[in-house]
């Protein structure tokens, strides 16, 4: 089967067209969260995931309705212990992420239950996107990314220094809660694509990809998107053939082009 | 004379310890401050309470007549940090790139830089003879490189208030001269006002026009001729050493 072939499938086109939304807001504000040394709280986030769809299967929503206010809450309160309860920000990570998860099993012994559709949202499948989901993900995804086209200049200033940022009128508390508010929102919108266990690496591995070989730092926004689009279609195409786990194929697939990356980086420094 | 800075009753605690105790003090419009002190006298942290980037424990700060809390004319703020070593080495960005974030603080939502900004970041770039680095990465940069770097950027937008933390630190001599020399253009021919620490009490005489002596709080604010017949000054270094630093420049 050729990839022509591959592309008449409905659900390939689906993937295909959610996942590159989903890769490229994941891998824009991915080089942000890596520059501010916050890539974890990607995954914090990504467990606190894990309670907020327990919370939905438990009271019988559409899970992802009940995860987008839960983790947006979490990732403001993650903000809250670091600026208020003199907690360090990893270790505010490690508290409400572990909070999330113990709820979230709590949850799932209590119903019995939901065993196979928590797997689903474990592990992602992206293969089984409807178009409603679809539709949500180009939705959310297209506001997120005008979020970051809108206040580029302010991102890319905190990014590089936040006392700098500040003296040039930056509002930098604004601009740090609406980072994390965007990495919740996006961090639910991968969960259909990669799953709660491998969104992190959604979010790290095309933005350190870029950061081997950018030369200024709007070419790293740019590699880091291409890098993340370009996995996705070889991961999908790849696990569809070999019949492998889709999200968990998609992530290797960006861990060869950040390996790739870092190859070519250590050659061109001894060349 | 315009009043550029205005400081009330100002005190800083770091848990604590007191860091600046009770300053107060106003910069006028073309003044030239060497703000000195010993390591630990609270000379970064006055900086960092005059700028906004900390909240006073007690007192007030006024930039350009308005309260800082209501304070947003940040375009006519130039600012060079101590601590260069503390940027990111892995950062993407070229120099051109991080000399036109100075020039965020001109702009209104949603911000974005023209090609008349364009030519404001060149002019920077070749005003501190940088301008064939323009196109490499930050991280790629010796000590002394970074530091005009950020000079740059501190003065793309043409402030009126330059405030500079030991901006020369890591340069050589004749950088250092010819960076003097430039800021006190700046002061005498564009009335810039300029705050600078510095520990070259001797040599800062010969450009600031004004010399703060801080050890938490003031002990010595006026100007340089009065600082070398100073008591409080003899009593910090002895009569010798005063006499050393007044004849320097």
């Amino acid at each position: 089967m050729d990839f022509w072939q591959i592309l008449q499938y409905g659900f390939i086109q689906r993937a295909f067209i959610t996942g590159a939304f989903v890769a490229i807001l994941c891998s824009s504000l991915g080089l942000f969260l890596v520059l501010r040394r916050l890539s974890l709280i990607g995954d914090g986030l990504s467990h606190v995931s894990f309670g907020a769809i327990a919370v939905g299967l438990f009271l019988g929503f559409y899970p992802l309705y009940a995860a987008i206010p839960l983790v947006v809450l979490s990732s403001l309160l993650i903000l809250k212990l670091t600026q208020k309860a003199r907690v360090y920000g990893d270790a505010a990570i490690g508290i409400v992420s572990s909070v999330a998860l113990a709820g979230g099993v709590i949850l799932a012994s209590l119903s019995g239950g939901f065993n196979v559709d928590l797997f689903s949202y474990l592990f992602g499948n992206i293969l089984a996107i409807s178009e409603f989901e679809m539709f949500v993900s180009i939705a959310l995804s297209s506001v997120v990314l005008l979020v970051i086209y809108l206040f580029y200049y302010e991102l890319f200033s905190i990014s590089f220094n936040e006392e700098l940022a500040q003296v040039t009128g930056v509002k930098t508390e604004k601009i740090n809660t609406m980072l994390v508010v965007l990495t919740a929102i996006t961090v639910v919108l991968s969960i259909r694509v990669v799953g709660i266990m491998l969104v992190s690496s959604f979010l790290i591995l095309p933005a350190v990809t870029a950061l081997q070989v950018a030369r200024s730092f709007k070419k790293a926004l740019v590699l880091s998107s291409v890098s993340s689009v370009v996995s996705l279609i070889a991961g999908v195409v790849v696990s569809f053939i070999f019949n492998l786990p889709t999200g968990a194929t998609v992530v290797m697939a960006n861990f060869i082009l950040f390996a790739l990356a870092l190859g070519y980086a250590k050659y061109a420094t001894t060349k | 004379m315009e009043k550029i800075i205005s400081v009330e009753d100002l005190s800083f605690r770091y848990g604590g310890n007191e860091a600046v105790s009770d300053v107060s003090f106003s910069v006028e419009q073309g003044d030239y401050i060497a703000l000195v002190g010993h390591n630990g006298s609270g000379k970064t942290t006055l900086i960092k309470l005059l700028l906004g980037i900390l909240k006073p424990s007690t007192g007030s700060v006024f930039l350009f007549g308005k309260d800082l809390h209501d304070f947003t004319h940040w375009d006519k703020v130039g600012y060079l940090p101590q601590n260069i070593g503390l940027f990111n080495p892995l950062f993407p960005a070229t120099v051109a790139e991080v000399v036109a974030l100075g020039l965020v603080s001109q702009k209104k939502f949603p911000k974005r830089l023209t090609a008349e900004d364009a030519k404001s970041v060149n002019q920077a770039l070749t005003q501190m003879d940088i301008a064939a680095l323009s196109n490499k990465l930050i991280g790629e940069l010796s000590g002394g490189q970074i530091q005009r770097t950020l000079l740059a950027r501190a003065i793309v937008n043409q402030p009126e208030l330059l405030i500079l933390d030991e901006p020369v630190s890591a340069v050589d001599t004749e950088t250092r001269k010819d960076f003097y020399s430039y800021t006190a253009r700046l002061s005498k021919e564009k009335k810039t006002t300029i705050i600078l620490i510095t520990h070259d009490i001797g040599h800062s005489g010969g450009y600031a026009n004004k010399l703060l002596f801080l050890d938490k709080r003031i002990i010595f604010y006026g100007k340089f001729g009065e600082f070398c017949i100073s008591k409080e000054m003899k009593e910090q270094f002895g009569a010798e050493i005063q006499h050393i630093m007044c004849h320097q420049h």
